[in-house]
């Protein structure tokens, strides 16, 4: 009933069920990148519409992780919009490669400012609002049990909690490998720290929040009647 | 599922190491998360299975391991609230100008760096040449000598006789003439002389073969004075004190650089004055003295406007350029009197402004790259 399953392997029955939305960079996307650089050297020689094409393209994916770094909405919209205002003013740093990572690099820097500056001001921090958990996020796959759906409803909405309790470093590097499906060699290229330290982070980062899901009796209830769910 | 599970901490600290070894006979966690993430050498890949085969409390942590990877990896993304597109305000408000400039300049970087390699050289090579000649010259030169007769190239700077009311009756002309190499050595004074006369807007007399001032000043009109008595004495200690060829080329410069920043403004003139006096303080202190008394007179009659002054000091340079445009005459300034001491040599001036464009394009050029390259690692970072 349990099986290792492999990154690249297509996705059995786990990444079925939201990857639409997550939609990581796959091998298959060859042709998406070249999209991505296309309309990245059309920007370098100042089309703006090109440049645009490309917020379109990652928007999503940049203001989800700044999200979930900062914690609020009104200040992952700032950092989103402040990430694209740099992209542009830097368009001539990018040097070829994927577009995501090295808009996701300038992200990550601008939430790491954002995070340094209320750590400095704690008052801030007090104000900040927890992450709301919106309802309207999760969506029940088509064919999903239902009691799986409502135990990973349920679940997520603490995992999101739990994330906000990791430390700055280890909740971007899950952040980038599992919620983003981004490589080790890509998260050590945005995050600018080596790969083995990117390894480490992660590994660190799944076994805190496992033992956050198991902490109180009623989550460790639903984590356990998660694993126990049949699989298909 | 089972508490034992939880006994299985990794030790504190970010460690850069990935603790993939099997110890205490089991898995640690950063083996189990890399197994998962098929992100292990195969040799250690088949142990971490051999292990897993025969260990079920491994196997059950790989599997809450595994379940958490799965909650992660189906959080759905957030919706945005609005769209983060730039608008054209965006793109004026954040990217000052400089920066748009380099951004677009950024691709001819290596262009540029050439550029600069090549005007470095040429600047090299012309100052090179220059020198060559310069020394033959002056090995050749004697000592000096106060020539009166009427040279093509001779200059005159007639000070003070502006007519003024209760203008001092004092006439400092100057008239020198140069028919052969053997001035060379008077020539500092000369540079000092004219330039100073130049950027007071004192009244100068215009050579023999230069227009006249064009109204510019009816009482300050040109006068031809060649080689008067007044001022063969003064001249004569300005030369007998005149310094080396590597002070002249000081004083000409400093002298150039004052009557340059007359051109912006009238008010400079003082300091210009002194600027001068400075410049040259033992032989042409007596000259830089009565200058300052004629031009307090001559200020009223000239207005000190600058105009007046450039043209003024067009006209002291008193060469074939005097009668071209203004700036053109003020650049050749210092050539113009260095030209007196080496006659129907035109080719000196030109090397000598040939070397100050170089140069001033040289620092340009790099301005500019150190400009770019601090833009290109500000966009890096």
């Amino acid at each position: 009933m349990f099986r290792l399953r492999r990154r690249d392997e297509p996705a059995g029955p786990e990444p079925k069920d939201d990857v639409a939305v997550n939609a990581p960079e796959t091998p298959g996307l060859d042709a998406e990148a070249r999209h991505d650089e296309r309309l990245l050297q059309a920007a370098q020689r100042g089309d703006l519409p090109s440049f645009n094409a490309l917020v379109a393209r990652h928007e999503r994916a940049v203001y989800a992780v700044c999200l979930r770094m900062l914690g609020d909405s009104d200040a992952a919209e700032d950092a989103t919009q402040e990430t694209f205002i740099k992209a542009w003013t830097s368009i001539n740093s990018f040097r070829g490669g994927l577009v995501r990572p090295w808009l996701l690099r300038i992200a990550t820097n601008r939430c790491y400012d954002i995070l340094r500056a209320r750590a400095r001001r704690p008052a801030d921090s007090l104000d900040a609002v927890p992450f709301e958990t919106e309802p309207s996020w999760s969506s029940q796959t088509p064919g999903e049990h239902p009691e799986a759906f409502a135990a990973r409803s349920e679940l997520s909405a603490r995992l999101e909690r739990a994330l906000q309790l990791l430390p700055d470093d280890q909740r971007l590097a899950v952040i980038l490998a599992d919620v983003h499906g981004h490589p080790y060699e890509e998260i050590a290229e945005i995050t600018g720290v080596a790969v083995g330290t990117v390894k480490s982070r992660i590994s660190r980062a799944r076994a805190r929040l496992r033992d956050l899901l198991r902490e109180d009796p009623a989550s460790r209830e639903l984590f356990d009647r998660f694993l126990r769910l049949p699989e298909d | 599922m089972d508490d034992s599970m939880d006994r299985r901490r990794q030790p504190e600290g970010d460690g850069d190491t990935p603790r993939s070894d099997i110890s205490g006979g089991h898995l640690d966690t950063e083996t189990l998360s890399a197994y998962l993430d098929d992100a292990m050498p195969a040799a250690e890949r088949t142990r971490a299975e051999a292990h897993l085969a025969g260990c079920e409390i491994c196997r059950a942590d790989l599997r809450e391991l595994e379940a958490t990877r799965l909650l992660l990896r189906s959080l759905p993304m957030p919706r945005p609230r609005r769209s983060f597109q730039l608008t054209p305000e965006h793109i004026r408000e954040n990217r000052p100008w400089w920066q748009r400039w380099g951004a677009a300049l950024l691709p001819q970087l290596p262009a540029l760096r050439a550029a600069t390699v090549a005007v470095a050289i040429l600047l090299v090579a012309v100052t090179a040449v220059d020198l060559v000649r310069d020394s033959d010259t002056s090995q050749e030169a004697p000592p000096a000598s106060f020539a009166t007769t009427a040279a093509p190239r001779e200059l005159h700077t007639v000070v003070g006789e502006t007519g003024g009311p209760g203008g001092a009756p004092t006439e400092t002309s100057a008239a020198f003439a140069a028919p052969d190499e053997d001035s060379e050595a008077m020539a500092p004074a000369l540079g000092r002389e004219t330039t100073g006369a130049g950027s007071q807007a004192l009244d100068s007399g215009a050579s023999v073969a230069s227009e006249p001032f064009a109204g510019e000043d009816a009482d300050t009109s040109a006068e031809l004075v060649d080689g008067e008595a007044p001022i063969s004495a003064l001249d004569q200690t300005a030369v007998a004190g005149a310094v080396e060829t590597v002070q002249r080329d000081e004083a000409l410069v400093a002298a150039n650089e004052t009557a340059k920043s007359t051109l912006g403004e009238a008010a400079a003139e003082m300091e210009a004055m002194d600027a001068v006096e400075s410049a040259s303080p033992s032989g042409a202190m007596p000259t830089g003295a009565q200058f300052e008394a004629a031009y307090a007179e001559t200020e009223e009659g000239v207005a000190g406007t600058a105009e007046a002054g450039s043209l003024a000091l067009a006209q002291v340079s008193a060469t074939p350029a005097s009668s071209g445009p203004i700036g053109e005459a003020v650049t050749a300034t210092p050539d113009a009197s260095e030209a007196h001491g080496a006659q129907g040599d035109d080719g000196t001036s030109l090397w000598r402004i040939a070397q100050y464009v170089l140069a001033a394009l040289l620092a340009l050029l790099v301005l500019a790259l150190i400009g770019l390259h601090r833009l290109r690692a500000r966009g890096g970072a």
